[in-house]
């Protein structure tokens, strides 16, 4: 009988608290501050990405990036150059986001002293030939899709939210190339911790794992990851970026994201 | 030996029902494990796999995949592809392949795919694009897309064909390997094709799934094709034994071998493949055969018992009888289906699957044939009662076959025996000269008959596309970042301007094209730079500018991730082996000269990789062949104590062999897989024919000491025996006729043309050369009369 009262009061109070998240913080709610989450104002990054196949091959690639958030807080400016391996060494690329409009984006090729603007702007492309598109490393608004709390779970020790986020329409499934995802949205940063992306057949596509997150701007609340990891369930590539070294604050002149600079070997 | 099989027959004669009771268990037994008999469709069981083209296709195909390539051909019947109707058509059938489980969805490709790019340059910039991110809608929008289209070269004959009269989906599929299935894949591909054909708009579908798919289609038809044939022998052993009970015994034996065979295969965990289909219709047909051998004397020898013991217990007479005839054919069964058992299973020892297979099956099934033989027949026809006296008097009673067997025999005593030979060995002559037309091709594709639907939809294919034959060259270095060197591309450059030079290539394309477009692009579309840049570090560049936009996949069916290999795809038009076995000649000069010496290039492909089952299927047919007629000449020369016994043996089954290629050539049909196994089959079972009949001949030559009488009498019993086995697994495989699968037909007549020149050569061309040459293992040092007795001419004319 005691035992019994008990396990009703658990399952009170675990009702309660499900009840408290419902009322406090709703799924959009959570993906909203997922949204700023990652959005730190200037931030320096040594980066060594690698490309890893089916078939065991792997490349890697070492980058040095600067990003500063623009004045709206949200779109970014980001320039990357390529420190190794020595035949890429030099290149460059600049991006100037839009979030409602289309990106801007150049690269400079040092073995033809040249740079070139590059019309792609769909955000289902990859990401420099990575298993991330451009659409998994810009957050899309949390409008875009509709968002459902569908549980609390433990990864990596980080207790996170799970968001089933299912597109709206039609056109966002074919923009992203996703009918679905799951996030799991860890409680206190709201930075992404996991993420399954599933393809418009709702079969598993990607997942991706988020390691390392690191407070960058206390002040705003804004974080980093250490490591962000991309399995392409499908193909059986993987894909890693992982920070070397990240500074944040740090003054950046506007120059710094001109095409001037961008050719400067 | 005789008085060997007499005691071991009397044996189980009085162990009848132990026996029986024994075969019922071990067929329980067995017939549980045909559960585990797994039918196997995978593409390796065709080809040799040490072969060098074998080993590079299996290396192209782990490392760009390009294993189960389907290509579909959308064809509208009026005006070109860029209308919305088409389109909305690739667009759909891109999307629900890629959707399909079995698909290799980043290898699934089209105008439509996410990474068929169109890559535009001008002074300022660079734009790769998805080809058609959408159906265009509108008349400008078409026109973009015909606009790239146009200046992506790469993608005209392999996704739009040259007149942009049709559009194309190349799609990879990856299968179950552990137990492959083609028919299921091309039911669910049919199923989404079928939804898009429309009075105005064709579709076409080709490639080695849809060719597997054909030929599983088929195999799962030979349950109806082996009912077929059960009931056309059962008609046969009726007609030879004009008694029920006649049929019964040797149908029950030759299916309960077969459900041996199966179930060993089952237990052994050897697949059942195409190849193999018709395999229990030869065990069938071979345990029948030799039933009818065992009962025509068993009917024999209890006519002469009951007519030396009119008095005696029926069923008394009808064990006796069945003592006496194992004591007669026993040791010939024996010696024959040892012959056959290890000549097929010389066959396990081929490299290519399916044959060895096949030698496995035929092999288990005549040895399974040969235990019931002695076990369930002597047993079984001794349990039941003795045959009526309607039975035996409809089972003696003569017909024309006997009268021409009769009028053969005089013949060949009458002084004719000479003429008979010398115009033996004439028609043979003729018909063996045909081998010099023999044509291997072992050519999945030209299973299918000319007019179906895999033949011509193939052909419509090779008339729009490159061709629907591949052959790749995989080009290696020895380290990472190779392929990116300009004299490796170049060298590239060199051998693929060269294939594309030459007739049936339709098409061919690698990372070559890719690197001179994007050079081309980033001078703003100037012609003068559609080249390979000299700069290593600039093709480097501009292949990690690419990759700014495109996926991780773009290029995996070229390259692979260390740019250490990459694969070269050509399109061709024929599937002649002849065609590829020149072209890989013709390009060694190329690759020796246009490419750095560190660098090796091979061919690969489904084209290549019919030239190595070709190669192996021609090296095996003549290693096979011998292996078998020594196996034959020895052990026939033991069982008649005789090496002259042995060459009477051989010889005749060297020209059945013979004629049966010349069969082939006459008629223009290949040498495949499939009629591959007829000269198995002329040796395995026409060493049988020679057997039973020299050893009849010798019985009756040592009773009556008259050649006339011995031919006479092995030709009515032992001669007509042979007549209704060959007649038996003959007429078991005309069914195979009306298959409407060339595979089949052919193997088909191919079965019938050598049953016919094997029944021939024992009866006839054997019977002439025992006459002539007399041998001593047959005549001893006596000499015999061959004249035909005065009596039994008057008798015979009589009658």
């Amino acid at each position: 009988m005691k035992a019994r009262s008990l396990s009703l009061s658990l399952l009170g109070l675990m009702l309660a608290s499900a009840g408290a998240f419902g009322a406090e913080l709703s799924a959009d709610k959570i993906m909203e501050k997922n949204f700023f989450a990652s959005k730190v104002r200037t931030l320096e990054k040594n980066v060594t990405l690698t490309l890893a196949d089916a078939q065991g091959g792997t490349r890697e690639r070492r980058l040095h990036a600067i990003s500063a958030l623009t004045p709206n807080g949200i779109d970014s400016r980001l320039l990357v150059r390529i420190v190794a391996p020595a035949d890429v060494k030099g290149i460059g690329f600049l991006k100037h986001e839009h979030l409602d409009g289309e990106d801007d984006q150049w690269i400079f090729l040092p073995a033809l002293h040249k740079s070139r603007r590059l019309v792609s702007n769909n955000k289902k492309d990859s990401f420099m030939g990575t298993d991330f598109s451009y659409g998994d490393i810009l957050t899309p608004k949390a409008s875009l899709y509709q968002n459902k709390l569908v549980g609390s779970e433990t990864i990596d020790g980080i207790d996170c939210f799970v968001i089933e986020s299912t597109a709206t329409d039609d056109k966002v499934r074919r923009e992203y190339d996703y009918a679905k995802k799951v996030q799991w949205i860890a409680k206190s940063s709201f930075h992404e911790v996991k993420i399954d992306y599933y393809d418009l057949s709702g079969k598993l596509l990607k997942t991706q794992h988020v390691k390392g997150i690191t407070l960058m701007d206390k002040e705003n609340d804004r974080w980093a990851a250490g490591t962000r990891e991309m399995v392409n369930h499908q193909t059986k590539h993987k894909s890693t970026f992982l920070a070397n070294s990240a500074k944040a604050g740090i003054a950046i002149p506007e120059t710094t994201f001109s095409l001037r600079n961008l050719e400067s070997e | 030996m005789n008085k060997l099989f007499e005691n071991y027959a009397a044996f189980i004669v009085a162990r009848r029902r132990w026996v029986i009771a024994a075969i019922i268990i071990m067929t329980g037994l067995l017939g549980s494990r045909l559960m585990n008999l797994q039918v196997d469709m995978d593409q390796d069981t065709w080809v040799p796999q040490s072969h060098p083209f074998v080993k590079t296709t299996k290396a192209l195909e782990k490392m760009f995949g390009g294993r189960e390539i389907i290509m579909i051909g959308i064809a509208p019947k009026d005006g070109d592809i860029f209308q919305p109707e088409v389109l909305a058509r690739v667009d759909r059938i891109q999307r629900e392949i890629e959707n399909m489980p079995e698909a290799i969805r980043h290898n699934v490709i089209s105008l439509a795919a996410n990474k068929v790019k169109d890559i535009k340059g001008d002074a300022e910039g660079l734009a790769v694009q998805p080809m058609m991110a959408a159906v265009p809608s509108t008349h400008a929008q078409m026109a973009e897309l015909k606009a790239r289209v146009q200046r992506n070269a790469i993608y005209t004959n392999s996704l739009v064909s040259p007149d942009y009269k049709a559009a194309a989906v190349i799609a990879d599929f990856k299968l179950d390997y552990t137990k492959p299935s083609y028919e299921p894949l091309m039911k669910k591909i049919d199923a989404i094709l079928e939804r898009e054909r429309s009075a105005g708009i064709a579709v076409y579908r080709a490639g080695l799934p849809v060719d597997f798919g054909s030929f599983e289609h088929n195999m799962m038809q030979m349950p109806m094709y082996f009912g077929v044939a059960l009931l056309i022998i059962m008609a046969i052993q009726y007609f030879s034994f004009r008694s029920f009970q006649g049929m019964l015994l040797p149908i029950v034996t030759a299916l309960m071998s077969v459900v041996w065979a199966l179930g060993f295969m089952g237990l052994m965990g050897v697949h059942m493949d195409g190849l193999n289909t018709t395999t229990p219709i030869l065990i069938m047909a071979v345990a029948a055969g030799h039933s009818i051998q065992i009962l025509k004397r068993y009917y024999e020898d209890f006519n002469q018992l009951r007519a030396a013991e009119p008095l005696s217990d029926r069923k008394w007479l009808s064990q006796r009888a069945v003592v006496a005839c194992m004591g007669h054919v026993g040791p010939i069964v024996g010696t024959a289906s040892v012959i056959a058992i290890i000549t097929f299973y010389t066959l396990t020892r081929s490299e290519v699957s399916a044959s060895s297979h096949f030698g496995f099956f035929a092999g288990s099934g005549v040895l399974a044939t040969l235990i019931l033989e002695m076990t369930l027949i002597p047993a079984l026809r001794a349990s039941l009662p003795a045959p009526k006296l309607r039975e035996t008097e409809s089972e003696q009673k003569t017909g024309i076959l006997d009268r021409m067997l009769g009028a053969l025999a005089r013949g060949l005593s009458g002084g004719s025996a000479g003429a008979i030979l010398a115009a033996g060995i004439a028609l043979v002559a003729v018909i063996g000269a045909g081998v010099m037309f023999i044509n291997v091709d072992n050519s999945l594709k030209n299973f299918s008959r000319p007019d179906s639907l895999v033949r011509t939809d193939d052909d419509a294919m090779n008339k729009l596309f490159g061709g629907t034959n591949t052959v790749f060259f995989l080009v290696e270095g020895l380290n990472d970042d190779t392929i990116k060197d300009p004299k490796v591309l170049k060298g590239m450059e060199a051998l693929q301007d060269y294939l594309v030079t030459q007739p049936h290539v339709g098409k061919a394309m690698s990372i070559v094209d890719i690197v001179k477009r994007l050079n081309m692009s980033m001078h703003g579309d100037d012609p003068a730079f559609n080249t390979i840049p000299d700069d290593p570090k600039l093709v480097a560049q501009y292949l990690f500018m690419y990759s700014l936009s495109g996926g991780p996949q773009d290029f995996s069916s070229y390259v692979d991730t260390g740019y250490k290999r990459a694969a070269m795809w050509v399109f061709v038009k024929t599937d002649s082996t002849t065609y590829a076995t020149e072209l890989h000649g013709k390009v060694q000069a190329i690759i020796a000269d246009k490419f750095p010496p560190t660098v090796t290039v091979r061919m690969g492909g489904s084209l290549a990789q019919t030239v190595a089952g070709n190669e192996a299927l021609t090296k095996d047919k003549w290693g096979s062949v011998w292996q078998m007629m020594a196996v034959v000449f020895i052990l026939s020369s033991l069982a008649l104590r005789s090496l002259i016994g042995g060459i009477f043996v051989t010889l005749p089954l060297a020209i059945v062999v013979f004629a049966n290629f010349g069969v082939m050539g006459w008629l223009g049909i290949p040498l495949d897989m499939g009629t591959m196994t007829t000269a198995a089959m002329a040796i395995g079972i026409g060493a049988d024919y020679e057997l039973y009949l020299l050893f009849r001949f010798k019985e009756e030559l040592a009773r009556t000491s008259n050649s006339y009488e011995a031919t006479r009498k092995s030709l009515v019993t032992s001669g007509k025996a042979v007549i209704y086995v060959a007649l038996s697994i003959a007429a078991g495989y005309s069914f195979l006729l009306t298959s409407g699968f060339a595979f089949y037909t052919r193997l088909a007549v191919m079965v019938i043309a050598t049953m016919m020149v094997s029944g021939f050569v024992a009866v006839i061309f054997l019977r002439a050369m025992t006459m002539v040459f007399k041998p001593k293992f047959i005549y001893g040092s006596a000499s015999r009369p061959d004249s035909v007795p005065s009596n039994v001419v008057q008798l015979e004319k009589q009658a």
